[in-house]
């Protein structure tokens, strides 16, 4: 009678001892297990992971004139600078960290994954490295001004080209929209709903402009294209 | 046959002097004339201008409106104030600041000065 009680106790007691962490086993491979969930928690908060967009736009051709002052080392060919069509497409992790310190203004210049864009038959591969998203929830001395911007650039021989796609939402001077006022809450990087579809001050505050710089006068571009006619959607990230 | 002939004469008479409209002839159809109601002898009709803003270099806007067939001259504002008067359908501001937004619209103007055309209001910023 005595040895089945202390069996039954025996059996009763091991579950709660593992469950407490008992074995030295069962401790080690729970601990091990709680690592990599943390680890893979960090790594990938709330879902983040990485997000692609793409977009289609039409633009005013620049002039005969223009073209023709292309320097040799322009990536984009006059022919294709004719086309007055481009495409883009921005793949990004949507919980890269932020760089500025700033609590209104976002900087993530790990954010960008690839960044591609074509010009009529040409496309132009440009370097994460170069790339960078910015976030601004009225922040940087413009309270009133919002603004979300996903940059590029590259050096071709004496030029950098420049790429961007650009939104923004502003109001009156005299308004904060800092906070809850604005359209975004905040410096994080916004789902890509909103990236998509923010809500602009006006149709010409949403741009996709491309411009070749010299190195030596960037105020001065070899070639500066911009459009407001266009249309993004998000993109499926395996497209790339 | 001579009475044939002067039957056809008449009809051709008839139908000559019914086309010159006035032939004497009593018209069954009558017309009402209004009497004392005043017809209004307004301005033409405002029509609608595209209005189409570009930025063409890091401080310089091009401005693209559609074209109006009524309009002389087009009279562009910038904020409020007169920026430039033209005939074309086309205008360069290279007068922008970067970090400013800038609010444009554009009035037709036929040839005594009455206004035809005009476009809505529209702003861009130079980040």
């Amino acid at each position: 009678m005595d040895t089945d009680t202390r069996s039954t106790e025996t059996l009763m007691r091991t579950p709660r001892a593992v469950a407490a962490g008992g074995t030295g086993f069962a401790r080690t491979v729970l601990t091990a297990a709680c690592a990599a969930a943390f680890a893979i928690a960090a790594a990938n908060p709330a879902g983040a992971a990485e997000r692609a967009v793409r977009g289609e736009a039409t633009f005013k051709t620049p002039t005969e004139a223009a073209i023709a002052r292309l320097p040799a080392s322009s990536p984009i060919p006059a022919v294709d600078l004719r086309s007055g069509t481009l495409s883009f497409e921005i793949v990004y992790d949507d919980a890269a960290p932020d760089a500025e310190p700033d609590a209104y203004g976002g900087r993530y210049p790990s954010a960008i994954r690839a960044y591609r864009v074509r010009i009529g038959a040409t496309t132009v591969e440009l370097p994460p490295a170069g790339a960078e998203l910015r976030v601004s929830d009225g922040g940087f001395g413009l309270a009133h001004r919002e603004s979300l911007q996903l940059l590029a650039a590259a050096r071709y021989g004496g030029h950098d080209l420049r790429v961007g796609w650009v939104q923004i939402n502003q109001r009156a001077p005299t308004d904060d929209l800092r906070g809850a006022p604005g359209a975004i809450a905040g410096d994080a990087i916004p789902d890509v709903r909103t990236l998509i579809a923010f809500p602009t001050s006006g149709e010409f505050d949403r741009v996709f402009f491309v411009r070749l710089d010299p190195v030596a006068d960037p105020r001065r571009p070899a070639l500066y294209l911009s459009t407001s006619t266009m249309t993004v959607a998000p993109a499926p990230v395996g497209s790339r | 046959m001579i009475r044939a002939t002067k039957l056809a004469a008449t009809a051709f008479a008839a139908l000559a002097l019914a086309a010159c409209g006035h032939g004497g002839y009593y018209d069954p159809v009558p017309v009402s004339v209004g009497v004392g109601v005043a017809v209004p002898v307004g301005p033409p009709p405002i029509s609608g201008l595209g209005l189409q803003l570009t930025r063409v270099g890091p401080e310089s806007i091009q401005l693209d409106w559609s074209f109006e067939p009524y309009a002389a001259v087009y009279e562009v504002s910038r904020d409020g104030f007169p920026l430039a008067s033209v005939r074309a359908n086309s205008l360069i501001d290279a007068s922008g600041l970067i970090g400013d937004r800038y609010c444009y619209q554009v009035v037709g103007r036929d040839g005594r000065g009455v206004v035809v055309s005009t476009s809505s209001v529209g702003c861009l910023t130079l980040f």
